[in-house]
């Protein structure tokens, strides 16, 4: 019930202010800095599963010792970072969701063979420097490069094709979802700023007055003892 | 070709030890590229518009008359057929080992490399050479062929598609060395194209879905001679021009096409690694994943690498053209713009296949010379004086090869900078934006120079 109350007091707020229909592109550079972080933090994603396709069971102690030491460390950092922008990104989309109470959505999403073409490219860079800084530190031999392209590329793309999907799915509506978040905030805000000088009593400002609608103006009526042992009533 | 290829292309007998170490070379290939760079930049950077891709091309009057007579169009037609039945028929009835059948030549050295060099070299052979064209065209003659339905409007996919089962019969079935098997390609793959022509048309099929057709047209783009053609389809006039520059021009724009040129790049360069040792590492370490599939493991793990490598390079070739479109400050369509740079890679695909087939080219094309006495292998001896022909082996030194070779890579890519940087012209407003957006460019053309260099010269160096 409270989800309905919120849900058409935000509608009619935004309705207030002229929001309508809030249709966002991500802009171009964020989804630019987006892309680069992600594809910086995929790559250990992919090292990962390429040294596992590679070595197998052996691939965790290979990844952990020498001059992989620092690799669990910045994997996990990695991971965890990528988690986390992920969990906020669907938590912006499914709060805008809850304010609209309909699905976010933009009607201009990103190339999915661009995101995917920067992110891979993105990924196989980072990952073909670490393995020759990592070579270079170790004294060891370098890896050829047909090995960084075969090893990379297996290890790499899928991992970016996941991350290329994400992006272009959290671009396309994380952006809408700020932009209404933002646009309901601060109609509520303006709202209350115009209230607030007057004094005027709580019970007499507009939010309240949207408040008590029809749906709450019940559910409020309900409340208390029951109404032959009111005072009134008698 | 796998033990044609074990005796003399990834095998000398004897490795060439460089007289510097082979990361010297790279860089200094690299570097020439870099300069070629601030050459164009200095001699050819400054326009923009179509000014920038305009070249300069004279009438040649006499190989327009030459061009007009029907001759070229006879004797190319009459090589083409008779090399196709001569492929059908020695693969069918010949011997079954590679070496001493001359479909295995015929296919993969006069024509796959061999044709595609000269016709960079000159122009598209291949319109006088097509044999199922010249074949239609004669039964055309007698027997009036409509098609019967319409092509969809499908680009050019149908081509990439074979293009890529062309790509997977030669590098990744194992079976290119089979006579038999590549007789039964070519009586199969005629059947087809006959068919698809009498069935949407012969120039609808031809453009759309005959891979060789559209393959040769990229390539005789890159050649000297340059035809113009009436609305019935007849050479008009006869141009030359400059070497590369008919890649300039524009044409259709689409993924297929995009596409079809990473394919030529892609094959090559998987064509390289199959004989390195970083392959075979890589192949033996998934051993898990494709040995349960028995006979066809080997393919599917091949099969697997080239699709790999292909959409590797695809994509990286489109991060690069993103980057392009960012310091170029143009909002202009992907696309459009992956198309118009796709075809500067074109003389990289060409002196890659020049060098990686070189030594077929100069010595084991020679061994088809000794076959012709006894073609099917049946004890005949028509040119007796033939039989005891053995191969010259000259120009075939570990070091004139890897020489060769360096000369070529980097004269290919010096082309595709000065290609691009011309198209950048036309594509962006200004020549500083031009300029910008061709650092991009550079950084690929001077790793893909490095890295087609590095694969070149693991069979044949030992100086790394």
């Amino acid at each position: 019930m409270s989800r309905i109350v919120i849900r058409g007091n935000f509608k009619r707020l935004g309705v207030a202010c002229g929001v309508g229909l809030i249709i966002v592109a991500m802009n171009r550079r964020r989804l630019a800095l987006a892309a680069l972080a992600l594809g910086l933090l995929g790559s250990q994603a992919g090292h990962l599963l390429a040294y596992q396709l590679r070595f197998g069971g052996a691939a965790h102690q290979i990844q952990s010792t020498g001059v992989h030491a620092y690799f669990p460390l910045v994997a996990k950092t990695a991971l965890g970072a990528v988690a986390a922008g992920l969990i906020a990104g669907l938590l912006l989309v499914g709060l805008a969701r809850l304010l609209r109470g309909r699905r976010v959505r933009s009607d201009s999403e990103p190339s999915f063979i661009s995101l995917l073409a920067i992110l891979f490219s993105l990924q196989l860079a980072t990952f073909a420097a670490q393995e020759i800084v990592e070579g270079l530190v170790g004294g060891t031999s370098l890896m050829s490069a047909p090995d960084l392209l075969l090893w990379g590329t297996l290890g790499q793309l899928p991992v970016a094709l996941i991350a290329a999907s994400a992006l272009r799915w959290l671009s396309a509506r994380v952006e809408s979802a700020v932009g209404l978040i933002r646009d309901v905030v601060r109609a509520a805000l303006r709202k209350a700023r115009a209230t607030s000088p007057a004094a005027t009593p709580a019970h007499a400002a507009p939010d309240l007055a949207l408040l008590i609608s029809r749906v709450a103006g019940s559910s409020l009526a309900k409340r208390g003892p029951p109404s032959s042992l009111r005072i009134s009533s008698i | 070709m796998v033990s044609l290829a074990g005796i003399f292309l990834h095998g000398f007998g004897q490795r060439y030890d460089l007289p510097a170490p082979l990361a010297l070379y790279l860089f200094a290939a690299g570097g020439v590229v870099v300069v070629s760079f601030v050459l164009v930049v200095m001699f050819a950077g400054g326009q923009v518009g179509p000014k920038a891709v305009a070249y300069p091309r004279r009438a040649a009057p006499l190989l327009t008359r030459i061009a007009q007579t029907p001759w070229p169009r006879v004797v190319g037609s009459l090589i083409g057929v008779l090399g196709l039945a001569a492929v059908i028929i020695t693969g069918l009835f010949g011997s079954t080992d590679n070496d001493r059948n001359p479909a295995e030549y015929l296919t993969w050295i006069y024509f796959w490399a061999a044709t595609v060099i000269l016709s960079g070299l000159v122009g598209n052979l291949w319109s006088w050479l097509n044999p199922w064209a010249a074949i239609y065209d004669a039964v055309n003659r007698y027997i009036r062929i409509s098609p019967v339905w319409k092509l969809r409007n499908l680009g050019i996919w149908p081509a990439v598609g074979t293009y890529f089962a062309f790509a997977c019969l030669e590098l990744t079935s194992g079976m290119a060395n089979r006579p038999l098997i590549v007789a039964i390609a070519a009586a199969g793959y005629t059947i087809v194209t006959l068919a698809g022509m009498a069935l949407f048309g012969r120039d609808e099929w031809l453009d759309h879905c005959e891979a060789l057709t559209v393959l040769f047209g990229i390539i005789g783009k890159f050649g000297p001679v340059e035809a113009e053609r009436d609305e019935l389809r007849r050479i008009s006039t006869v141009y030359l021009r400059p070497l590369g520059v008919g890649l300039l021009q524009s044409g259709a724009a689409g993924w297929d096409r995009v596409v079809f040129v990473v394919l030529m790049l892609s094959t090559l360069a998987f064509d390289g690694i199959e004989a390195t040792e970083s392959w075979q590492n890589f192949t033996v370490t998934l051993e898990p994943l494709w040995l349960p599939l028995g006979a066809w493991g080997f393919f599917a793990i091949r099969t697997a690498g080239l699709v790999l490598l292909t959409g590797a390079f695809l994509l990286i070739f489109i991060a690069f053209m993103e980057l392009v479109l960012y310091f170029g400050n143009r909002r202009a369509d992907l696309m459009t713009t992956a198309t118009a740079f796709a075809f500067t890679l074109v003389p990289i695909a060409l002196v890659y296949n020049a060098a990686h087939n070189y030594s077929y080219v100069v010595v084991q094309s020679q061994g088809l010379i000794p076959l012709l006495d006894d073609p099917l292998g049946k004890g005949w001896h028509l040119l007796p004086a033939l039989a005891g022909y053995k191969p010259s082996f000259v120009l075939a030194q570990a070091s004139t090869v890897w020489f060769a070779q360096l000369v070529l890579i980097v004269v290919g890519h010096v082309i595709a900078v000065y290609l691009s940087h011309l198209k950048a012209g036309e594509k962006f407003r200004t020549a500083q934006r031009a300029l910008l957006s061709q650092y991009p460019m550079l950084l690929l053309m001077v790793m893909y120079t490095m890295t087609s260099l590095w694969i070149l010269a693991q069979p044949i160096t030992a100086g790394g």
